[in-house]
């Protein structure tokens, strides 16, 4: 138990029980805070963490490594249901707009997008971007909003910011530190949920404490799944959600970099314009 | 309410079109999923044309917008599951499921040296149930809600079958590591002592 954080302890053995469930992002934000909250203090739980990830590359190696369908078996496919008539009956079209949009979203909150889906394709693409933001301002909400320290710790040197990254993200964050004008960062890390590992900055407005002058920007991996399936073209709004606004933008090397803050959407878009056209270059920096 | 309504006259050039650009793109994944099951090139060819000529006859009924892949990877399961019945069904019985239990209370850390090789053989060692859920989540990532969908059963089960399924696979890959320990690694690697 970590008394500094006052946060609810999980036993080894409860943990482990989560831990595949954490890997397939399938737990609740609140618990994959907790269970990284015990991996920050426990190595044995980390390292079994390590072998099961570990364990899981592999069976996606191994399927991976299957042959590919043979060359010319498509087209026989294609060719055989060419001759097969369409099937009778009214088909069913789409009516309104994605349904898989709100699922994705939650209850009670309605996304502004910034691409109207005109197509099930589109459908399927908003619920992803949707899914996308909704993580960004969770884990600004259990991150970032959860704990005092961030907002009432004096301003930590410069050189403490981030002062466990490795090189590569040092560099980043030394470019990120004086964009956003009127503001500090006051910590670099790395968390995240679902299975899904951030870049975490928070950053809170000079001489302010309070929670609601923190400003967090998120950036996923590049070959995260979040990543993999969503690409936002240029500075992207979805509004208000929960009382945070999101911006976010895709990144020169394909990772997601979004911008989350208390304040309305138009100062989302201004923190937004002034961080993440520098970050994005950033990351694919050498 | 639903969000979808039925559309009385659309013509078969449409349909056509909207299969083209819904359910062709996953093809080989299709193809490369049913090679998974079958172990067997051809009966994975017979697999993946039987599931797209089901797929074609049952598309009108295809709700436009929701999970293509998902509704493939459902009739994949529901063909594959056909015609597994003919042949052996699988039971995991009380007994196993006992054993199985016992393992997951008792459970010793998963090795961290391992090879790919050894994974595909406790993959291989596995229950086909156990092994199929596995792909479903790991390799195709689907959410456990979307897994429900295509088994057909409810997230619970999902859930607990797929704890057992991991709990066995880590049984076995920790069996085959601990072979390795016993024979030493010249003869886990093959090579002539």
């Amino acid at each position: 138990m970590n008394a500094a954080l006052n946060v609810r302890d999980y036993g080894c053995a409860k943990v482990r029980r989560r831990l595949d469930s954490y890997l397939a992002g399938e737990l609740s934000v609140d618990l994959s805070h907790e269970i990284l909250e015990h991996l920050d203090r426990c190595p044995d739980c980390r390292k079994e963490l390590a072998a099961r990830e570990n364990l899981r590359g592999a069976v996606r190696r191994i399927a991976a490594a299957e042959p590919e369908p043979r060359e010319g078996f498509e087209a026989e496919v294609r060719a055989r249901l060419a001759k097969v008539p369409a099937p009778a009956g009214g088909s069913l079209t789409t009516f309104l707009l994605a349904a898989s949009l709100v699922a994705a979203a939650g209850a009670g909150t309605l996304f502004v997008l910034s691409r109207v889906p005109g197509s099930p394709g589109a459908n399927l693409a908003a619920a992803r971007d949707a899914k996308a933001f909704l993580f960004a301002a969770l884990n600004h909400k259990n991150c970032a909003l959860r704990f005092d320290r961030w907002a009432k710790m004096a301003a930590p040197a410069a050189a403490d910011v981030g002062a466990d990254l490795g090189p590569g993200l040092t560099a980043v964050l030394g470019k990120a530190a004086g964009a956003l004008p009127g503001y500090v960062p006051v910590t670099a890390h790395e968390c995240g949920h679902a299975g899904e590992k951030i870049f975490h900055i928070i950053y809170r407005k000079a001489g302010s404490t309070s929670k609601t002058d923190l400003v967090s920007v998120i950036a996923t991996r590049p070959g995260s799944t979040l990543a993999a399936h969503v690409r936002l073209a240029g500075l992207v709004s979805h509004g208000r959600m929960d009382g945070l606004s999101v911006v976010g933008t895709t990144a020169d090397d394909g990772r997601l970099v979004f911008l989350v803050t208390s304040g309305p959407d138009d100062e989302a878009m201004r923190l937004g314009e002034a961080v993440l056209p520098t970050l994005a270059i950033a990351f694919a920096a050498p | 309410m639903s969000l979808f309504r039925p559309h009385p006259a659309e013509p078969a050039q449409t349909l056509r079109v909207d299969f083209d650009r819904e359910a062709w793109p996953h093809f080989r994944e299709i193809t490369r999923a049913a090679l998974r099951l079958t172990r067997r090139p051809a009966e994975a060819e017979d697999l993946a044309s039987e599931v797209f000529l089901q797929a074609w006859k049952s598309f009108a009924k295809f709700e436009r917008g929701t999970n293509c892949r998902a509704w493939l990877y459902k009739i994949l399961w529901n063909v594959n599951q056909q015609r597994s019945r003919k042949k052996v069904p699988f039971t995991l019985g009380a007994e196993g499921e006992a054993q199985l239990a016992e393992t997951l209370a008792a459970e010793e850390p998963t090795p961290t040296e391992i090879r790919d090789e050894e994974v595909a053989a406790a993959l291989d060692a596995i229950s086909s149930e156990h092994k199929q859920i596995l792909l479903l989540s790991d390799v195709e990532e689907f959410t456990y809600k979307e897994i429900a969908a295509i088994l057909r059963v409810p997230i619970g089960t999902v859930m607990s079958r797929l704890s057992r399924a991991r709990a066995a696979l880590r049984e076995k890959v920790r069996g085959t590591a601990a072979a390795i320990n016993v024979a030493g690694p010249a003869a886990a690697q093959g090579e002539t002592p």
